[in-house]
């Protein structure tokens, strides 16, 4: 189970302080709405007391009944106002709280964009990201609940300082010296109240707080096997294997598990609920008892009764509310903390900070030299001291078997990665010298494993909402997707997939002639394709490789590819092997080398097409 | 001629409501069989807490009687005759207190395991019973999805109708206790009471949380908020500089959302505001009108006090009404739907004989004639498909991307049946065969293939689920499939996870490993018909050709198809099956075909062109 850092009490304020203050940035009209409701909900019972004790009076003492009349209408029309504006309040809480929760949400998102990628496919950071939204929607511990906890505070106090006001003739007015036992007898049950409130509080808490780890492992399992079952995943294998057995005994063995939790839960909180309740009726009824023998002995009238009584219960009721607010305080400060942490943290500088000079001539040259790269985790290195460089206007293939480095070595020039030794020089200044997004300007890809959006197909190429839709159709039809946007209801303005109603699935091979056209046209300066025509036909993928040079113009290129046809149009070959650039050269030269690496790959594939041996 | 309603939209209503009781008794009836002991306890702790109010009010009534008396100097205190009422009015109030807690979240809480688990039990095991051409149709997913996203729907019901009927009991007991006292004050809070019943169910439909309907609104802002988290947008979303565009578009998607839920509140508040003004109208009326009757002696300060108390209580009943009603029908709205759906699948369901009896003397595996398919019933993805496969042959599916290959190979296999022609295996037609018998003859490998978030070991042996503990029948397939390096590399070897999504231990596959296990599985079970759907689209060519070895050597003496887009492949193939834009283009061996300068010596040409080194590189 992870430890809990314990955080000084104050630690707690200060982080709950700066979140509200963060909170308060974003959407102040929450915060007043908030406020302005609670103190609504506060008034309001103590106006209705104070009315009705009046009212109580003038009946039992016989005045005039205008006069009873007038204080009813009072007493009815205070609730009415205080109840509108409440419940006016309240609305504007209820939607403003829903913003509030997104905008909280946001903040994360940007902070997953703003990292560096490494942490990204480090699986710990986005844990870190679902705890947070976990332990909020299952325990309501996070920022989310910071408006609520500090409202507490406040109308814990001012319930308390208006109870005693109103209350406050029952322990100071005369007659201090008697009835003593009696008063004794309330402030006791006070007492009483507040600490077995605080210590069900925290019993609970404390349960909750054992049951957050496991219980978020379990709900992820339970959602897991949810989403196992649908379609886009894996209901055909499931049929095609009958696996439906085994599953379900899994799935239960998680309910019963779940189960198990609960019924804890359940079985402590009904324990608490019930007891605090007769507590606090027993309360009223020694209340009730003592004041109405006061008022017997004639110290006070029956409508003060009434009042005192009422102040009374409120008195504790505020008392309690204002330890709840504390104790949630230290509660929500860690989870506060956590949130802070979290989008606190900025993408490492490198001291980076040179600006790149626009060179509309084209001239860059990439180097790499002596780079070797091990992942965080590995345990052998994926590219071992590889060095080759990359001219201005160069087309570069590089080839290689599974697991060699390829997209490793593409990675690293992204700047997704840093090598463990060497460098990767531009203009030979190391890369990582330069200011980052000027860096990554300068570049575009097509990865192996790319994604498209769901939005507009000019959009998904543009990758912005500006979109040049001359050059995007001109793109498109160097591609050959053309005539199937074309034939889209809406063209360039049609959503793809299936977020919204007009949204339609593309193919694999359509969806990849879009990347490379997303490639294409940003206006960078080194073209990456991993893999770009693996989905295609053969004609599709022949036009792609006849157009190549055309569609990247005077760029220089990178192209991975199985498909060693591919190798045809690049001005150079990169043979990769294990990790290591083991040939380098054209075609024609590398495949004069019949032991190398690369004949043996190009002839594998060239036997099922020569006419020489028939099979 | 129509008086406000016209006689369609009677109909319409009245079905509705008849549907609505359906699907109420449906409720209990599940309840009833999946945890009677739960529904019998708390119903009637629902009823024995609501009368309680009641009780206390009688008690206080008298005792106010006694004491303001004794405050008006009319008699003395008969302590033997207060005391036990006080007691007993203690007791009363300290058991409401208690029994405050027992509300809705309460009885929500206590419900839940039984049955929102037993309800989510019940549907997953409908899903298996639907068929898969149709959980693919984006409107039955959408259903699907909501449903089982609403399992809670019988605990919603279930505790919302106890909590009601308690309220009922309660207010019927409030009620009978005003009667007794006071015919005006009876008939007004009769007026009262029915009043507010009427307010919530007509507002009922439209403050409904419909999650289906939100969540069509919400699907864009879900989706922006995994955007940022995955590991293949985030090097887009780096690379071409999109990280701005990704928030403005979030902030877009969640104002969508933020409208709707403003219009729900919006109604929501609208009728609290005329619940609340009822309540206060109410109140003043009361008040006014026995405080004359009290001036005029009528009544006496004890039973004003109680009758004030009593319009308290009612009101305390009510209140929290809204929430209760919305609750039930919440719960009775996704219900409704649940039980729609699993009835309408279960028709849909075509049942098969008994089974046939597998003729393995038939030369003919598949004999396929004027087979026409579509997805969805307008686009035909397959037309008039005509040809056969005798045993032992090796046939090629070959054709352009969105030409039909893959769809042609799910019919083979019995996951889609199709709209017209006749379709037989073995000799016997497809529709003799239940699915599973389908499957037992068939091997198979799909391009979309699907690996699950369990072991290298388990994800293989699915591929014959039977006997999915035999190791080394593993070990031989994972060879077959040319997985073996992979697993060598791995520290925990076959018993590695796949994927890190729950089991944090996992390893993350490159897409040709991936590949690998994927064909390795369908190399598990030996049978002695095999698809193989591109085995080899992510691999090397060392790779490529070693995988297409294997096949080979697997395929001796079995029938195969063969799909792919590596044309050199296909001379291997005793038979090459041309398809384009869902119609069989042509038929035949290499040889010929490259003869007839057809569409697929076009196709060949493409890929062999890059390869012709005239006379370099020989075998």
């Amino acid at each position: 189970m992870r430890e809990r850092r314990k955080m000084k009490f104050y630690e707690c304020l200060i982080s709950v302080g700066k979140t509200m203050r963060l909170i308060a940035k974003m959407d102040i009209r929450n915060l007043l709405s908030y406020m302005g409701n609670r103190l609504l909900r506060v008034i309001q019972p103590f106006a209705a007391l104070y009315f009705t004790a009046r009212l109580v009076n003038v009946l039992v003492g016989g005045e005039d009944i205008r006069k009873a009349l007038g204080l009813a209408a009072l007493l009815i029309v205070s609730q009415l106002i205080l109840q509108l504006l409440e419940r006016f309040t309240d609305a504007v809480i209820t939607v403003e709280g829903y913003q509030l929760y997104w905008l909280l949400f946001i903040e994360m998102g940007k902070t997953m964009m703003r990292v560096d990628y490494k942490e990204v496919e480090d699986p710990e950071l986005k844990r870190r990201m679902d705890r947070i939204i976990k332990q909020e929607n299952i325990y309501w511990c996070g920022p989310w609940e910071v408006p609520g906890v500090l409202m507490n505070l406040i109308e814990g106090v001012t319930s308390t300082a208006l109870a005693v006001g109103m209350s406050y003739p029952v322990f100071f007015g005369e007659g201090r010296g008697d009835f003593l036992l009696g008063r004794g007898m309330i402030c006791l049950c006070i007492a009483v109240s507040v600490a077995y409130m605080v210590r069900s509080e925290k019993k609970l808490y404390d349960s909750k707080e054992k049951d957050i780890d496991p219980l978020i492992e379990i709900n992820g399992k339970k959602e897991f096997y949810h989403r196992y079952v649908t379609p886009e995943q894996g209901a055909k294998d499931i049929r095609l294997f009958e696996q439906e057995g085994l599953i379900l005994d899994q799935c239960r063995k998680v309910s019963d598990a779940w189960k198990e939790k609960i019924r804890n839960r359940n079985r402590i909180q009904a324990q608490t609920f019930g007891i605090r309740g007769g507590l606090s009726w027993m309360f009223v009824c020694c209340a009730y008892a003592v004041v109405g023998l006061m008022a017997i002995a004639g110290y006070f009238t029956v409508g003060n009764i009434v009042q005192y009584v009422g102040a009374l219960s409120r008195l504790s009721e505020g008392i309690r509310m204002f330890i709840y607010s504390v104790i949630h305080i230290r509660i929500q400060g860690y989870h506060c903390q956590e949130y802070l942490d979290f989008i606190g943290k900025q993408r490492k500088k490198n001291g980076g900070e040179i600006p790149i000079e626009n060179r509309k001539n084209g001239d860059y040259e990439f180097e790499f030299r002596n780079v070797s790269f091990r992942y965080p985790h590995g345990e052998k290195n994926v590219l071992d001291h590889v060095s080759f460089r990359i001219g201005p206007g160069q087309k570069v293939a590089v080839v290689g078997v599974n697991g060699s480095g390829k997209s490793t070595m593409i990675k690293l020039l992204c700047r997704l990665y840093e090598p463990t030794e060497g460098e990767i020089l531009l203009n030979g200044i190391n890369i990582l010298e330069y200011c980052y997004e000027d860096y990554i300007s300068l570049l575009s890809a097509v990865f192996q494993d790319f994604t498209l959006f769901a939005l507009a197909v000019g959009e998904n190429i543009a990758a912005s909402s500006k979109v040049d839709a001359e050059r995007v159709w001109g793109l498109l039809e160097e591609t050959g997707a053309a005539d199937r946007i074309r034939r889209m209801p809406e063209g360039l303005e049609q959503p793809l997939y299936g977020l919204d109603q007009y949204g339609i699935n593309i193919s694999g091979g359509e969806a990849q002639k879009i990347a490379i056209a997303r490639a294409l046209y940003k206006d960078s300066r080194l073209v990456i394709m991993d893999e770009p025509t693996s989905a295609l036909d053969p004609i599709a993928e022949y036009e792609i490789y006849d157009q190549f040079n055309h569609m990247v113009k005077g760029r220089s290129a990178i192209y991975i590819s199985h498909r060693l046809s591919s190798c045809r149009f690049c001005d150079k070959i990169l043979v990769f092997h294990e990790g290591g650039l083991v040939q380098e050269g054209t075609h024609e030269e590398l495949v004069e080398n019949r032991q190398g690496q690369y004949f043996q790959l190009w002839n594998t594939q060239a036997q099922y097409y020569q006419n020489t041996s028939n099979t | 001629m129509s008086y406000g309603i016209s006689k369609e939209g009677y109909e319409i209503k009245k079905r509705k409501y008849f549907e609505k009781l359906k699907s109420i008794q449906w409720a209990f009836k599940l309840a009833w069989e999946i945890d009677r002991r739960m529904l019998l306890l708390w119903m009637t702790l629902s009823i024995g807490v609501s009368v309680l109010p009641a009780i206390s009010l009688i008690f206080q009534n008298r005792i106010v009687d006694m004491l303001s008396r004794f405050l008006a100097g009319e008699a003395q205190i008969a302590f033997p005759l207060i005391v036990p009422q006080i007691l007993a009015f203690g007791v009363t109030m300290i058991l409401i207190g208690v029994s405050a807690r027992v509300n809705s979240d309460l009885i929500y809480m206590m419900m839940y395991d039984s049955y929102y688990l037993g309800m989510e039990e019940l549907l997953m095991d409908h899903l298996q019973k639907i068929e898969i051409k149709d959980l693919l149709k984006r409107k039955v997913n959408d259903e699907y999805n909501y449903i089982v996203g609403r399992a809670g729907s019988l605990t919603d019901i279930m505790s919302g109708a106890c909590v009601l009927v308690g309220k009922i009991v309660s207010i019927a007991s409030l009620l009978g206790v005003a009667a007794r006292s006071s015919g005006f004050v009876f008939w007004i809070s009769l007026l009262y009471v029915c009043g507010i019943f009427w307010v919530n169910f007509y507002f009922v439909e439209k403050v409904r949380w419909d999650t289906s309907e939100y969540r069509k609104i919400a699907r864009a802002s879900d989706y922006y908020e995994n955007m940022p988290v995955d590991p293949g947008t985030a090097k887009e979303i780096r690379v071409f500089e999109m990280a701005d565009f990704v928030v403005k578009q979030w902030k877009h998607a969640f104002s969508a959302v933020k409208q709707y839920e403003k219009k729900r509140d919006f109604e929501i508040e609208l009728r609290n505001l005329i619940s609340g003004i009822g309540f206060y109208l109410f109140m003043f009326l009361m008040i006014c009108v026995n405080l004359f009757r009290l001036a005029q002696g009528r009544m006496q300060v004890g039973v004003f006090l109680m009758l004030f108390n009593l319009c308290l209580n009612i009101y305390t009943a009510i209140s929290g009404l809204a929430r209760d009603i919305m609750s039930f029908d919440y719960g009775l709205f996704a219900l409704n739907r649940q039980r729609k759906f699993m009835s309408a699948a279960l028709q849909q369901r075509k049942t098969a004989f008994e089974g046939a009896e597998t003729d393995g003397n038939s030369d003919s595996v598949f004999c396929v004639k004027d087979m026409s398919f579509s997805y969805d019933g307008t686009n035909a993805a397959l037309k008039d498909i005509s040809f056969e496969v005798k045993a032992g042959e090796i046939v090629a599916l070959v054709g352009a991307n969105g030409s039909g290959k893959t769809t042609l190979t799910k019919i083979l296999l019995g996951m889609y049946r199709p709209d017209s022609g006749s379709l037989s295996l073995c000799g016997i037609p497809y529709s003799a065969y239940t699915p599973q018998q389908i499957r037992e003859k068939i091997g198979v490998f799909f391009q979309d293939f699907f690996l699950f978030h369990a072991t290298i070991g388990e994800n293989v042996a699915y591929g014959d689920i039977d006997h999915r503990t035999e190791e080394d029948r593993i070990m031989k397939a994972l060879h077959k499939g040319g997985a073996d390096r992979v697993v060598e590399k791995l520290r925990d070897g076959i018993d590695s996870v796949i994927g890190r999504q729950v089991y944090r231990s996992g390893v993350e596959l490159s897409g040709g490993e991936r590949q690998r296990i994927g064909v390795a599985r369908a190399h598990m079970s030996d049978k002695n018909i095999v698809i193989f759907d591109e085995p080899a689209s992510a691999l090397d060519p060392v790779a490529e050709a070693e995988q297409f070895l294997h096949i080979r050597e697997k395929m001796e003496g079995r029938t195969a198809v063969l799909v792919s887009h590596r044309i050199g492949f296909c001379r291997l193939a005793d038979k090459i099956i041309m398809l384009e834009n869902g119609r069989i283009a042509e038929i035949g061996r290499h040889e010929e075909l490259i003869a007839k300068q057809g569409v697929y010596a076009a196709f060949y040409r493409e890929q062999a062109e890059w390869y012709d080194e005239s006379g370099e590189g020989g075998v």
